[in-house]
């Protein structure tokens, strides 16, 4: 796979956004902070790709982006009431993984570097949560699991996130000693992206259009 | 790639590969799971509601059957009673009026167990019959917009109906509601019933999580036995809606 592969499987991001867009307003607003999650994926995607073109590196673009995605994925689940029995975990989950990638960018200049240690926290807090709410839906969703937009979101998440962690760990154990190498593990990333993409446009379709209500007239 | 990166490459893609078979097996039993746990609640709630209605049936008709008969006798040997007493004569016209009163209220009690008028002349007479016999002392202005071809097997229109009792007895009894619209139609091989009114509205979701009654957690599982789909959008001091949809096809096959 060379390098024109990797960009058109990161590439299909485009097809969720796609689907989002023309659905955007006749879904529920519970899952607008998902649509905006693969939109800002999108933005991002064609961001790096200018960057890239010109020659100049992504790590910026990119730890901005990642911060975006972790609290745009913590706001989703909060729309999803995950955090109804603990009202302020919202607050304080989106408090320390801010605290975290601040902490990882100390100062202005590091933000042209990797931040590992907020990679890791996020992918693993969302993975966490994610299992958490496809275990829930066992017991309160009313339809079949496998057209439950919930259940396939958190699956993608799910597949996604946890390569991610095995992908982190590897660099946090400075394993990346080779461009060839790195291109090897980024290129299993893009197809996991991929695949995820899928299941994400799939999602979106499954959505629930927003029920129709009478008024008093 | 280092011989060394070669050999962590070959690990990272057993790795990968054994994580994915970890996570498909757990999605495919997450599937099998909720599947038999919806046939299991279905089936249990639809036998649930099955044994109540038979039995709000049987207390309809001893009321209506055994009661009813018992009590105009009574009344019946109660006035042909003849006293020569003004006092006794009053002592038994409040009696036959009090006798009245109960045989009223019996048979409104039969009605409300399983009212006949939704055997005779369907959903749309029982629920206007409801509207104008029970409800029309509390206050409430209710407008009940119907299409003229909603016509539902039995078994639908007994759900269809308490359903749309609740939600009427919700709105007097905790609403304080002035107006309420109901629509009734039939779409696409769907039955759509749609609400709203003036109320005081409620937390919706803090209901669901701690409900105080059983009539929010009814109207889900009617709903649910109709293989249908409910929403409702309520907030503070901003009135009730409710969206109810099922498909007809399913009551035909049950």
């Amino acid at each position: 796979m060379n390098h024109l592969q990797v960009v058109l499987f990161s590439s299909s991001v485009l097809i969720p956004s796609v689907i989002a867009a023309m659905k955007f307003r006749s879904v529920e607003r519970s899952f607008y902070p998902f649509i905006f999650f693969i939109w800002v994926g999108f933005l991002n995607e064609i961001v790096s790709y200018i960057i890239s073109f010109r020659g100049g590196s992504t790590t910026f673009n990119n730890n901005l982006y990642i911060l975006a995605e972790a609290l745009l994925i913590l706001w989703q689940f909060k729309e999803w009431d995950i955090f109804a029995s603990f009202k302020k975990g919202f607050v304080v989950l989106a408090a320390s993984l801010i605290i975290v990638w601040g902490l990882d960018h100390g100062n202005k200049q590091s933000l042209g570097s990797i931040n590992l240690n907020f990679r890791l926290l996020y992918s693993l807090m969302i993975v966490l949560i994610s299992i958490h709410v496809n275990n829930s839906l066992v017991f309160t969703v009313r339809r079949s699991l496998v057209k439950s937009p919930v259940f396939l979101i958190c699956n993608g998440f799910t597949i996604y996130f946890t390569y991610k962690i095995l992908a982190e760990v590897f660099w946090i154990y400075g394993l990346n000693t080779t461009k060839a190498f790195r291109i090897d593990v980024y290129i299993i990333m893009a197809w996991i992206n991929a695949f995820t993409n899928i299941i994400y446009a799939f999602a979106i379709l499954c959505i629930p259009k927003k029920p129709h209500y009478i008024e008093l007239s | 790639m280092y011989s060394k990166e070669t050999t962590l490459y070959r690990a990272i893609i057993i790795a990968v590969v054994i994580i994915g078979c970890i996570i498909v097996y757990f999605i495919l039993s997450v599937i099998r799971a909720q599947k038999r746990y919806r046939k299991l609640n279905s089936q249990n709630l639809e036998a649930v509601i099955t044994s109540i209605e038979k039995e709000r049936g049987r207390i309809a008709c001893d009321l209506h059957d055994e009661l009813g008969p018992v009590l105009s006798a009574v009344k019946f040997k109660l006035s042909s009673v003849d006293v020569s007493s003004e006092i006794d004569k009053k002592t038994i016209n409040q009696s036959l009026f009090q006798m009245d009163g109960i045989i009223r209220k019996i048979r409104a009690i039969a009605y409300n167990f399983t009212p006949s008028a939704l055997q005779h002349k369907g959903l749309l007479f029982a629920v206007q019959h409801y509207i104008d016999h029970y409800i029309s002392g509390s206050g409430l202005k209710v407008v009940l917009v119907s299409d003229a071809a909603v016509e539902l097997p039995h078994h639908a229109e007994i759900h269809a109906y308490r359903i749309l009792q609740e939600i009427i007895y919700n709105t007097v009894k905790h609403a304080k509601a002035t107006e309420l619209k109901i629509e009734i139609y039939t779409a696409k091989d769907h039955c759509i019933i749609l609400s709203c009114d003036n109320g005081v509205g409620f937390n919706y979701k803090d209901a669901r999580r701690h409900p105080s009654g059983q009539g929010l957690q009814s109207l889900y599982n009617r709903t649910e036995v109709l293989r249908g789909e409910i929403h409702i959008e309520s907030k503070p001091s901003k009135g009730t809606k409710y969206h109810i949809k099922f498909p007809l096809i399913h009551q035909n096959q049950t």
